[in-house]
């Protein structure tokens, strides 16, 4: 189910706040929990059902591993030490998602490398199963390192499937959720946290609906039509899919934060005005926060970190970064996405390490640029369509200018510079430079949502902002799209 | 101060909350019931204020509500909104006769079956039937049109539902409301120059040619409507194969013009040649139209502009990338009619 469907909003959620807080009211605080569960579940299988055994099994296997880790590090007699328990249970899950996620990419690639003549297997990507997989792992690490304990296997099915955070994330950890569960604070409506989840909820809606939806329109169209796009075109195209990106993901996480903290949960947050960054690790501290620290926390440290020396620690840093392209998609767009980026930032270490420093605004033109192509990388179908919309950009397929120009410049038409429609390519229209415009000054100049959330306050101002931005929301709903990260 | 306490000074959240919803329902109730009883998109086949002209006008309810008015007519024109520029006065000329255009938008089989079957049940069946088939028309990813579905009298199939997420949504649309406002408007205040899109034999008014074409300017435009329309033709409908299904609906057509001894005259509606072009660069879509072919040139009066370069490779025939002019219709009219081909 998704969060901007009419089904979501007007039926699943209010009945699922109801009768939770009701079965709280009655004491019942174990069928509450319950009632969540059955309600994640069934909000994960609205997509498709044949996929619950399998999310169910992942958290019973999970459960299991993880409740024996914790016994092991209890009880210290044993045949089979905790690490070989985690060990066993981490290769299980990167199976499980090696399947479902790359088995088609290393059967492709086993083809084109030894000649091998194996049939792809078309397998169908579960819904979330990136997220419940990481969550899970870092469950594992976890319990290993005795930070969690969870026995009641209630309580674990509540913490991976929490419906608002189990398809895109924020991926958790069990200590910073399960306790606000079992809070007797957290029983109890809120109408504080009702508000500020509705404020949240909408905002998040908002950026979904309205912007990232209009953005995708011609990010959609350049990148299906990249060898005929102009300089202009294969700007806006990537400028398009740049914001488009950010306010889907941005506006799920919001969604995901606003109904979380209905239910009295405070979810960790994942973005922070990412394009505001000067550098690139500035970046990766304010995008999707969770992946980074569960990267840095599972993968970055335990290789070693920069304990190690500087060619260690560039090396991990490259390797993080890595993974980090692979865990998105099974394709070589996105490891070669993440060689840039793990690129960058093993250059932006020894930057620093050099002593060296850089003007502000130079730092932001750079950085942001930098990501800005880096997305064409992670968005193209493959490296020709990447190569076209680059080669557009720099300049190479020549430029076209509106026809209203052609006074300014004409002396230059049919040399350099080029008169006609301008837009043709991606369905944009002369808006599509205002829209463009209003992104950047939405990304750069206004507060982030998380920023409007800690001065919320329950006023007429925000009242009437807030039925402004949901009704616009729900009236454009009808042209109903997906979230990006529920691919990845 | 006055202005700050009221729109700055914070309420209790309770109150905040009680305020919010109670307003969206309100809100959103009103909204829901005049898009509703308007119903711009003649989605729910009631009209209340006997409004003629809609915003989004259904062809299939505008002219089944004009039909029902008229007489039996001898020849009848079926199609999509390709055919709507076969003028019925010519088909009267050369075949003799009274004619109506029963061209409905994005027509697919099922609607030149149910409207058939329409005729039939109403005892109206004409002498001589011409259908424009096109190329879309029997491919098993393309749906029938909702309007077909939502339509009592012609939907002939065992479901009408129409998906939920695409119907209720249309009645809080943003588009929905707007439309909406413009129907009311041109209802109440009728704008004296504003034609009525068909005419009374069912012509589609806005094909005549009448007004002054810049070829740079359509041909700017119908690039855009052919990449446009692209992902609807590849992508998201591919078209690899054409359906039996449609293909059973059709021998159905030939039992009933069989039955009641209606000539029948097909023809597939031309292509413009960048379409064209677009289509037969696509090894699927090249095959499925070959198959098309394939099967049509057993009926006795088919007629194909496919092959027909003559006519097709001259864009002054086209009004864009779908529809064919009022002249290039006579021309059309003249191949299916005075010269079928098997």
């Amino acid at each position: 189910m998704l969060f901007n469907s009419y089904e979501f909003i007007f039926l699943f959620l209010p009945v699922t706040f109801f009768v939770y807080f009701w079965l709280n009211k009655k004491r019942l605080t174990q069928a509450s929990k319950a009632w969540l569960v059955f309600a994640s579940l069934f909000f994960y299988s609205w997509w498709n059902i044949i996929y619950l055994p399998l999310i169910l099994g992942s958290i019973l296997f999970n459960f299991a591993v993880g409740s024996t880790i914790s016994k092991m590090n209890i009880v210290q007699k044993k045949r089979i030490s905790p690490k070989v328990m985690l060990a066993f249970g981490i290769v299980s899950n990167i199976l499980l998602l090696g399947y479902f996620k790359y088995m088609d990419f290393f059967i492709a690639n086993t083809n084109m490398l030894i000649g091998t003549q194996w049939d792809l297997m078309h397998i169908i990507l579960p819904l979330g199963i990136s997220f419940f997989t990481f969550t899970q792992i870092a469950y594992l690490v976890d319990a290993y390192r005795n930070e969690v304990k969870e026995m009641d296997y209630l309580n674990y099915t509540l913490f991976v499937t929490f419906f608002p955070h189990l398809l895109a994330g924020p991926i958790l950890h069990h200590k910073e959720m399960m306790p606000q569960f079992d809070s007797i604070k957290s029983k109890a409506i809120n109408y504080r946290n009702i508000a500020a989840g509705l404020f949240l909820f909408s905002i998040g809606l908002f950026k979904k609906v309205v912007i990232a939806d209009t953005f995708a329109q011609w990010a959609n169209a350049g990148f299906e039509t990249t060898q005929a796009l102009n300089l202009i075109e294969a700007w806006a195209t990537s400028l398009s899919y740049t914001f488009q990106l950010y306010f889907d993901f941005s506006g799920y996480t919001d969604m995901a934060l606003g109904v979380a903290l209905m239910f009295n949960i405070r979810l960790p947050i994942n973005f922070n005005s990412p394009y505001k960054a000067r550098n690139i690790q500035d970046f990766w501290r304010r995008w999707h926060i969770t992946l980074s620290r569960f990267l840095r926390d599972y993968i970055y440290i335990p290789l070693g970190g920069n304990r190690n020396g500087e060619f260690k620690t560039y090396a991990n840093l490259f390797t993080v970064f890595l993974v980090g392209g692979l865990w998105h998609g099974a394709s070589w767009m996105f490891i070669i996405w993440g060689a840039l980026h793990g690129t960058a930032i093993v250059l932006h270490r020894a930057w620093q390490q050099m002593g060296l420093k850089m003007n502000s605004i130079l730092a932001w033109f750079i950085t942001f640029n930098f990501i800005n192509i880096t997305w064409i990388f992670f968005r193209a179908k493959d490296w020709d369509a990447a190569k076209n919309i680059l080669s557009a950009m720099s300049g190479i397929n020549g430029i076209l200018l509106p026809e209203k120009y052609a006074k300014y410049f004409g002396d230059f038409n049919n040399t350099l510079i080029q008169f006609g429609s301008v837009y043709e390519h991606i369905n944009g229209k002369a808006q599509t430079t205002v829209y463009i415009i209003l992104g950047f000054i939405m990304v750069l100049t206004l507060k982030n949502s998380m920023q409007l959330w800690d001065s919320f306050k329950p006023t007429r101002l925000n009242l009437v902002f807030t039925i402004a931005i949901f009704l616009t929301a729900v009236s454009m709903m009808s042209r109903v799209s997906e979230f990006l990260y529920f691919n990845f | 101060m006055n202005f700050y306490i009221l729109i700055f000074n914070p309420q209790s959240p309770k109150a905040w909350i009680r305020r919010g919803i109670i307003s969206l329902i309100v809100i959103i109730s009103v909204l829901f019931s005049f898009n509703y009883i308007i119903d711009p998109y003649n989605m729910t086949n009631y009209n209340l204020f006997n409004i003629q002209y809609k915003f989004a006008r259904d062809d299939r309810t505008e002219k089944l509500n004009y039909f029902k008015n008229l007489s039996r007519f001898d020849n009848i024109i079926i199609g999509s909104s390709r055919v709507y520029s076969i003028n019925p006065r010519k088909v009267s000329e050369l075949i003799g006769g009274t004619t109506y255009n029963f061209g409905v938008g994005t027509a697919t089989v099922e609607d030149h079956l149910g409207i058939l079957l329409y005729l039939e049940k109403q005892n109206k069946l004409p002498k001589n039937l011409i259908i424009g088939i096109d190329f879309y028309t029997f491919n098993p990813n393309v749906p029938p049109n909702s309007y077909f579905l939502n339509n009592k009298e012609l939907n002939f199939l065992s479901y009408s539902t129409y998906n939920v997420n695409e119907y209720w949504p249309k009645f809080l649309s943003f588009d929905a409301t707007r439309a909406s406002a413009k129907t009311l408007k041109n209802h109440l205040f009728p704008n004296p120059n504003e034609k009525p899109r068909f005419d009374s034999l069912g012509w589609g008014l806005s094909y005549m040619d009448n007004h002054l074409r810049n070829m740079e300017e359509e041909k700017r435009l119908t690039l855009q409507e052919i990449h446009q329309n692209k992902p609807m033709l590849y992508s998201n409908y591919q078209y690899t194969h054409i359906d039996i299904k449609r293909i059973h609906y059709y021998q159905q057509i030939q039992n009933l013009c069989q039955k009641h001894r209606i000539k029948l005259y097909v023809f597939t509606t031309p292509l413009h040649p960048w379409l064209f072009k677009e289509l037969d660069s696509h090894t699927s879509t090249q095959n499925a139209m070959q198959e098309l072919t394939k099967y049509f040139s057993t009926f006795e009066n088919f007629t194909n502009f496919y092959n027909d370069s003559e006519f097709t490779n001259n864009i002054y025939n086209f009004n864009g990338a779908t529809h064919t002019t009022a002249k290039a219709g006579d021309l059309i009219l003249k191949k299916v009619l005075e010269k079928p081909k098997p």
